[in-house]
């Protein structure tokens, strides 16, 4: 398991500042998924409780219907995980020095990738529509002028907070390599 | 007239909780590796177990309620038709 006070390729004095995962909306959205997933069938039997009950008794199609209820549960729950998984360990890290950026697609491909301070030339932050606004998350992208031109943190809190962070990261990091524009 | 015995039900499903328990072992493995340490973290991993323990032993519960050596006739002896099935 990463350790996260222990950053992969520490430089001296480099020091963890922010870890950003994901706004918490986001695992509301797998939790009212599975929620909505649960309750519909969950109403459907209620409704139809007698009839359900005649065809759990039934020594052919009670079997059937017991495996059939016991696939759909576990699918769920393993749908859950995955998506869980999924948002868990998309993550971008932020240190005095560089940016990380953790990303996880489906079960099989991750990506990982990192930028130093000093290569960053524009940071932008995003919030759209009513729920990014009330909830105060949105998209903060990272720009660069090498191959990979962007980073982007998706929907993590405080985007305005985290892009002004990261600037004011960016503008000592240059400070400290003698890299600041002197005007 | 296709007959068949109830045990044959088993095999989907003992099939679809070999594919759950793979995934399941390889979604573990991805968090312990690459995931951050962290309380939440092995909370959730707890929570998973324990409900999909739940889910297991209640699947188990229901089903040695039946009889699995009966042959099920299609067409003959279990015709699903029967009046009143979908009344509230």
């Amino acid at each position: 398991m990463m350790d996260i006070t222990k950053l992969p390729n520490k430089r001296p004095n480099e020091h963890l500042l922010l870890i950003l995962r994901r706004h918490w909306i986001e695992l509301f959205r797998i939790v009212a998924i599975l929620a909505v997933l649960l309750i519909i069938p969950a109403v459907a039997i209620e409704m139809y409780s007698q009839t359900y009950s005649l065809w759990l008794e039934s020594p052919a199609f009670g079997p059937f219907l017991i495996v059939l209820k016991n696939i759909y549960l576990l699918g769920l729950w393993l749908f859950a995980f995955i998506e869980f998984s999924d948002y868990y360990l998309d993550s971008w890290v932020v240190s005095n020095e560089r940016v990380l950026n953790i990303e996880q697609h489906g079960l099989f491909h991750r990506i990982t990738s990192e930028l130093h301070l000093a290569q960053v030339e524009d940071v932008t932050a995003e919030t759209q529509g009513p729920i990014q606004t009330i909830f105060n998350f949105g998209n903060v992208q990272v720009q660069t002028a090498a191959e990979r031109a962007m980073f982007q943190f998706k929907n993590i809190p405080n985007p305005e907070r985290v892009k002004q962070k990261i600037l004011e990261l960016v503008h000592e990091d240059k400070n400290r390599h003698g890299l600041a524009d002197t005007e | 007239m296709i007959s068949f015995p109830v045990w044959l039900l088993l095999i989907p499903f003992g099939i679809f909780v070999l594919f759950f328990i793979l995934y399941s072992i390889i979604n573990f493995f991805h968090l312990l590796r690459f995931g951050v340490r962290s309380k939440k973290l092995y909370i959730v991993m707890v929570v998973f177990l324990f409900a999909t323990i739940w889910i297991c032993s209640d699947a188990i519960t229901e089903l040695s309620n039946y009889n699995w050596d009966m042959i099920i006739r299609l067409g003959g002896s279990y015709d699903f038709k029967s009046s009143g099935l979908f009344d509230l």
